[in-house]
């Protein structure tokens, strides 16, 4: 089985796509946002998984 | 419901008939909106992270188990808000009871039973590993039957079987279900020798099977043992499929909750969502600092 840490990439795509799905009706400003909120996600966890590299080191 | 109401792009028909739908299925609320982007994004992305789940938990994720010993019911609770696709397990759930209630191992659930075998087979010289055609009979007086298998000099080799049987019950949480025979000679004298092993279960009797009854909490364990984390992280993909899908009622209900969303992006500072959002009148809301600004003068 793949390492379970991958799975969050497709997690976190289907999460803000709907999310933001939910939130707008427009397709461009759907795509737009979830792109971006993608992107946060993915920086949030790499923060998160920083410090907690530097705690456990 | 304001701001698809003020907004004509969006048409929400019937609301509360679209949210239903959107409850059984995944997109299908916002396809009978004619919100076929939607219905496509909720569609692919909620059902696909619900039979992603499935997949990976070997169709046993979700379950209806609710007793003195165990209880799923807020985990399935989760799982259900998916829809017709959680439903099975309510039905299993009551298949799986009486057929703990009835089952009889020594006996066939029809006539006949034809299948692939896979396990062992002990014919006086310890167990080897075995795989072929079984096909058994029930009789009036027993079940009778042959075992077809690839012989070690390449040609096929057949037994006899008769007597006692042990087969494992219908409605099962596994895809194998377990078999014991015995076999016999030609005469039908039952030798010093058997076979053991498992026939696939139908999928339908294993899928949404709940994992273990009172007074048998085999399954789960056996689940936990093949599966590990694996069957962890396929129980949260299906409650997260759930989850994401309230989200999905709710639009398919209320219309999207930041209006249409082509108002021109602010750029910078403050909560983006908040400054998307258009009032009822279409234009934007002013924001606090200006608010009080022009109440003070």
């Amino acid at each position: 089985m793949l390492e379970p840490t991958w799975f969050v990439l497709p997690l976190s795509v289907v999460i803000a796509l709907v999310y933001n799905t939910s939130r707008y009706e427009s397709p461009q400003r759907i795509l737009q946002r979830s792109g971006r909120m993608f992107l946060l996600i993915l920086l949030g966890m790499g923060i998160l998984y920083g410090a907690l590299l530097v705690l456990a080191v | 419901m304001a701001w698809a109401m003020q907004d004509r792009r969006i048409q929400l028909r019937n609301p509360v008939l679209a949210a239903v739908l959107a409850f059984l299925l995944p997109g299908l609320g916002h396809a009978y909106q004619r919100r076929f982007f939607k219905a496509c994004v909720y569609g692919v992305c909620i059902l696909g992270t619900f039979l992603a789940g499935m997949a990976m938990g070997d169709w046993q994720p979700v379950y209806y188990r609710w007793d003195s010993e165990h209880s799923k019911i807020l985990s399935y609770c989760t799982q259900s808000m998916v829809g017709l696709p959680a439903m099975p397990a309510l039905v299993q759930s009551r298949r799986y009871k009486d057929d703990c209630a009835t089952a009889n191992p020594s006996v066939l659930d029809g006539e006949t039973l034809e299948a692939e075998f896979l396990g062992q087979i002990d014919l006086g010289n310890g167990p080897q590993p075995v795989q072929g055609d079984l096909s058994l009979k029930q009789l009036e007086t027993g079940v009778e039957g042959e075992f077809k298998y690839a012989a070690e000099d390449g040609g096929t080799a057949a037994l006899r079987l008769s007597g006692p049987i042990t087969l494992e019950q219908k409605v099962y949480p596994s895809s194998k279900r377990g078999l014991k025979c015995t076999v016999v000679t030609e005469d039908g004298r039952r030798v010093n020798a058997g076979l053991s092993g498992s026939i696939p279960r139908s999928f339908f009797d294993y899928c949404e099977v709940p994992l273990g009854a009172p007074g048998r909490p085999e399954p789960l364990a056996e689940v936990h043992g093949r599966l590990g984390k694996q069957f962890d992280l396929a129980a949260i993909f299906t409650w997260i499929a759930g989850l994401l899908n309230v989200l999905a009622i709710w639009d398919a209900f209320e219309g999207p909750a930041y209006g249409y969303g082509d108002e021109p992006e602010e750029s910078s500072g403050g909560d983006k969502d908040q400054e998307d959002k258009p009032n009822p009148d279409g234009a934007a809301e002013p924001k606090e600092g200006q608010a009080e600004e022009s109440n003070n003068a």
